[in-house]
């Protein structure tokens, strides 16, 4: 165990950590198409129709892809740190306190490979449901930060809140299942070189 | 935003806003203890008063960081739809007091948000990796770093290949499913070439992430800037004289 501990803190390739940060920077910049599709569907929530798959297609290859107990963990917080820096996407992401807390789904991915270790490029529904499943855990827990900066008696009161909050979630488990199945097919598509 | 075809799909890709150019008056450190602050403050304050000052707090915090109010009125906007949103929703249950409840939330959210939007703006990249440096493990340090230095050439591949797939009317024909992947597998290939090749680049220099290397202070990187972009000012109102 105490191993596996320190093998965390420590990347063991170096090609492993510039795949993590191409892969944490290519879903980073996906923030920059939210300006785009915001400008054609000017709903809130509908710039994030391609970002959030991307984001998700992301992790999931980093994640088949990088021999390291915390892979999906890095590059998502490396994600986050490119989405503080660049334009675009809700101001949620620009607070620096939120990057540990949006890395959250992450940290999940990483747990369920950790304990059940599978082929995501040959299951798209079980990449689909990681993405779906960690995202919306994460998804959640910015919805008790909402309670917190609400307050209770607000939160509870105003039960339409409720709703929204369901529907927002709802709608990033269906794009980020969408990413998940999308990444398995990339990941299928494009077999792993062997030197 | 509105969205104007003539533009063009490139004009929505606008990097002018990631370079930063004006010194904030203070530093890094300073910047980022002031968020955490008024983050806490937005949670924590439970009346007029205190928000209130936390408020004007956050526009002292925006001068001091951004040298200008520009931009606010889309934070402010942004905040009244959240507080209006807010107010339609808890009509039912307390209307007694729902306009304390709206105050209340519009000046929390545009404290969490000017604060935010604030370090945000402020923020010079290699400030925070030089700050970063010796706290977080070095080769996260390096990833983070590397992510950043890759971003415009990324987003120049990918609007490669977007073009490129364009040219061959790869997103008029065929399935969505095709559609997507005419994009994203070409991507994807080069994204794995090019971490190849700079994996590659990186041994071969024997830079390795868990050393210790040398990092360039932002005071002298924003100096030399600067004086660029005087050089580059003072040449084109010369060539304006000649002509």
């Amino acid at each position: 165990m105490c191993i596996e501990i320190r093998q965390i803190g420590k990347f063991v390739k170096l090609k492993d950590i510039v795949l993590a940060s191409l892969l944490g920077a290519c879903g980073g910049l996906g923030i920059l198409t939210t300006n785009f599709f915001h400008a054609m569907i000017p709903i809130p929530g509908f710039g994030a129709l391609f970002f959030l798959p991307f984001s998700t297609a992301c992790i999931i290859i980093a994640r088949s892809r990088i021999d390291h107990p915390a892979a999906a963990t890095i590059t998502k917080l490396i994600q986050q740190t490119v989405i503080l820096m660049l334009p675009g996407g809700p101001t949620v992401t620009k607070n620096p306190i939120m990057i540990p807390l949006m890395s959250l789904d992450g940290v999940l991915i990483d747990l369920y490979y950790r304990f059940k270790p599978s082929d995501l490029a040959e299951s798209k529904i079980l990449s689909g449901l990681l993405g779906s499943i960690s995202g919306s855990a994460g998804i959640l827990l910015q919805t008790g930060l909402l309670y917190l900066i609400i307050g209770a008696d607000q939160f509870f009161l105003a039960k339409g809140v409720r709703f929204f909050l369901g529907i927002f979630v709802a709608m990033h488990g269906i794009l980020r299942f969408c990413g998940g199945v999308m990444g398995s097919a990339i990941l299928k598509a494009i077999p792993r070189r062997v030197v | 935003m509105r969205l104007n075809l003539k533009k063009g799909f490139n004009h929505y890709f606008n990097f002018s806003n990631c370079y930063f150019v004006d010194r904030p008056v203070i530093s890094f450190a300073i910047r980022l203890f002031l968020c955490l602050l008024f983050f806490m403050l937005a949670i924590r304050g439970n009346n007029f008063f205190s928000l209130g000052m936390s408020a004007i707090g956050c526009l002292i915090f925006r001068l001091l960081c951004c040298r200008h109010f520009s931009g606010i009125e889309l934070e402010l906007k942004s905040v009244t739809f959240i507080s209006l949103a807010a107010m339609l929703l808890a009509l039912p249950t307390h209307s007694s007091s729902v306009l304390e409840f709206v105050g209340l939330i519009f000046l929390r959210f545009f404290v969490f948000f000017s604060s935010s939007i604030s370090f945000a703006k402020s923020l010079y990249p290699r400030e925070a990796v030089c700050f970063f440096h010796g706290i977080i493990p070095l080769s996260l340090l390096m990833a983070v770093e590397m992510a950043l230095r890759f971003v415009p050439l990324l987003a120049k591949e990918a609007i490669e290949v977007f073009s490129i797939q364009k040219a061959r009317s790869a997103f008029v024909r065929g399935t969505f499913k095709m559609r997507i992947s005419a994009f994203m597998l070409p991507f994807f290939v080069r994204l794995f070439r090019i971490a190849d090749r700079v994996a590659f680049s990186l041994k071969s220099r024997k830079i390795s992430p868990e050393k210790n290397r040398i990092v360039v202070p932002p005071e002298m990187i924003l100096t030399t800037l600067n004086l660029i972009k005087e050089q580059n000012i003072m040449s084109s109102n010369a060539s304006k004289n000649q002509d």
